[in-house]
């Protein structure tokens, strides 16, 4: 079984600021709950998982998102400096 | 039984009757705090399946069931620092919502609920394991042939040319009557490599909590109750350690004796040497459980030379001759001359005592602990310890560093479960228990993966 998770960043207008962000991650099966006795071993396994593609997924989107700040503000610098010349 | 949500058909076809509890159950997970929707099926008054039973694991009324990624945050967090920052970090770590944040008594309460399960699951394994090898589960011997299978006497030495070298290299510039003599030498010294393991045991206290508050003008208790946890280090050949914790001797003894059976440690030949503190309950306690093999007990040179300043400072008058003696006194007792030691002290001249009571404390304890009293400046020549200061280190890290600061005071089953989760975590043990409820009780178990 799998989860994918996707961040997408967008501007107000709705549009992309950013690519969406996807990580697939594998998942226990709903199966594999058998009973009380295995709930918390096949529950952790999820929730580990889940938690690092969670943090993983995230980082990266920051990430990108980052990039794009850094990358907007540093034409605005060009452009000031251009314009004192 | 499938952990989904059972559809109308489904329930229709179990012709019982459906009963949906939305958000009953309630999971602390590290992912957040879950609310999960519950179903009973009944056939008139008997309960045939729920989700609450058959699916999750059972929890008391109004309780949440923790998932081991939470419990390994709510568990280790109170090992280091209080309750109170304990909470607050681990509500900053989750990100908690106000109404879901994660009380100081909530996590003070697993953590003394889960201890107490480890020390149940301990002495339960310790038995058993006693039982497989021949003991009954107090410790007494019930069946000598699988007793005999199970442990081997024979001893390792070091070779008595090295032995005579280092004491001739010992003696090179000494005076005659400090020269150590082979023949007044009574022990043997152990080959460090092919021990069966260094055991260092000691009793930690910390103080115990009241259990009410003094009533105003009620008279001041003479002595302040103190809460006991007994901790043991214990050291194999190849320096691999394991550290165990319980709230008794007597208990500490079924837990050692057993590690040391299910590590096949009492099989291998070598000798089994305990450092001890010199405290008489633990000196009984070791003689009482391991007499069927002969093993060692050292008494730890820092603390005889303690004993000794402690009690001569209150037993003679005036510096200078005070600290004369006192070196003088450890000078023999380095050397394992307890006789000298003690005709030393029975010489002192009647017009420096200032209390005698105290200097006949002192003969009789060094009388009582000869046995326990080596030739230590051998002994550290050979490269052998002389110390149990691994255990005072444990002791540090399991007890003293967490409970042991001003205005703390603690109950008994709150002072050993943290002791005991702590020493879960040092012995590498908390990933096995977490998942499974089961302790390996092996060195090294933190190396091994645990089964999922």
């Amino acid at each position: 079984m799998k989860m994918r998770i996707s961040v997408t960043i967008e501007d107000e207008d709705e549009s992309a600021f950013t690519e969406p962000t996807i990580m697939e991650v594998s998942i226990p099966r709903v199966e594999a709950f058998t009973g009380p006795e295995v709930f918390d071993q096949v529950f952790e396994q999820y929730e580990r998982e889940v938690l690092e593609a969670r943090n993983g997924v995230v980082e990266e989107a920051t990430e990108k998102y980052l990039s794009a700040v850094g990358k907007k503000n540093a034409v605005g610098v060009e452009c000031t400096k251009r314009r004192s010349h | 039984m499938r952990w989904v949500k059972k559809t109308q058909s489904e329930l229709n076809v179990q012709k019982g009757e459906a009963i949906e509890r939305p958000k009953e159950y309630i999971i602390e997970a590290e992912v957040g705090q879950l609310e999960i929707d519950t179903f009973e099926i009944t056939k008139g008054s008997r309960k045939i399946f729920s989700t609450k039973r058959d699916v999750f694991p059972e929890t008391g009324p109004r309780e949440h069931h923790k998932t081991v990624c939470f419990r390994e945050l709510a568990l280790f967090y109170p090992c280091d620092e209080p309750y109170r920052k304990s909470a607050l970090k681990l509500n900053r770590a989750l990100r908690r919502k106000k109404g879901q944040e994660v009380r100081v008594r909530t996590m003070a309460n697993l953590v003394e609920r889960e201890g107490e399960q480890i020390q149940a699951y301990v002495e339960k394994k310790a038995e058993r394991i006693l039982e497989n090898h021949g003991w009954s589960s107090n410790g007494s011997i019930a069946d000598q042939k699988k007793v005999v299978e199970s442990i081997k006497e024979e001893e390792v030495i070091l070779a008595q040319e090295k032995v005579c070298q280092m004491i001739e290299e010992l003696n090179r510039g000494q005076e005659k009557e400090k020269h150590i003599d082979l023949e007044d030498v009574h022990e043997t010294f152990e080959d460090p490599i092919a021990i069966k393991a260094n055991i260092s045991i000691d009793g930690v206290c910390c103080k115990k909590q009241k259990a009410k508050g003094r009533k105003k003008g009620s008279p001041a208790k003479e002595k302040r109750e103190m809460v006991d946890n007994t901790v043991a280090h214990i050291q194999n050949k190849e320096s691999k350690t394991y550290t165990a914790v319980s709230p008794t001797v007597s208990q500490m003894m079924t837990i050692v004796l057993a590690f040391l059976l299910s590590n096949g440690l009492l099989s291998e030949p070598g000798s089994l040497v305990f450092f001890t503190d010199g405290a008489r309950d633990l000196r009984s306690a070791i003689q009482d459980m391991f007499r069927f093999l002969p093993f060692k007990i050292i008494l730890d040179w820092y603390h005889l030379e303690k004993k000794c300043k402690d009690l001569l400072s209150m037993a003679i008058n005036g510096k200078q001759i005070k600290s004369q003696l006192l070196h003088e006194l450890l000078t023999w007792l380095w050397l394992g001359k307890v006789d000298r030691a003690m005709d030393l002290l029975r010489t002192v001249k009647e017009d420096t005592i200032k209390n005698k009571k105290e200097l006949e404390n002192l003969i009789n304890y060094l009388c009582r602990n000869r046995s326990c009293i080596p030739c230590y400046a051998l002994r550290k020549k050979l490269g052998l310890r002389v110390s149990s200061n691994q255990v005072e280190k444990a002791n540090d890290v399991v007890v003293s560093n967490r409970q042991k600061h001003n205005g703390m005071s603690w109950s008994a089953e709150g002072s050993t479960s943290l002791a005991t989760l702590t020493a879960l975590r040092c012995n590498g043990e908390d990933r096995q228990w977490l998942l499974n409820c089961d302790i390996r009780f092996q060195f090294d178990a933190g190396a091994q993966k645990p089964a999922a």
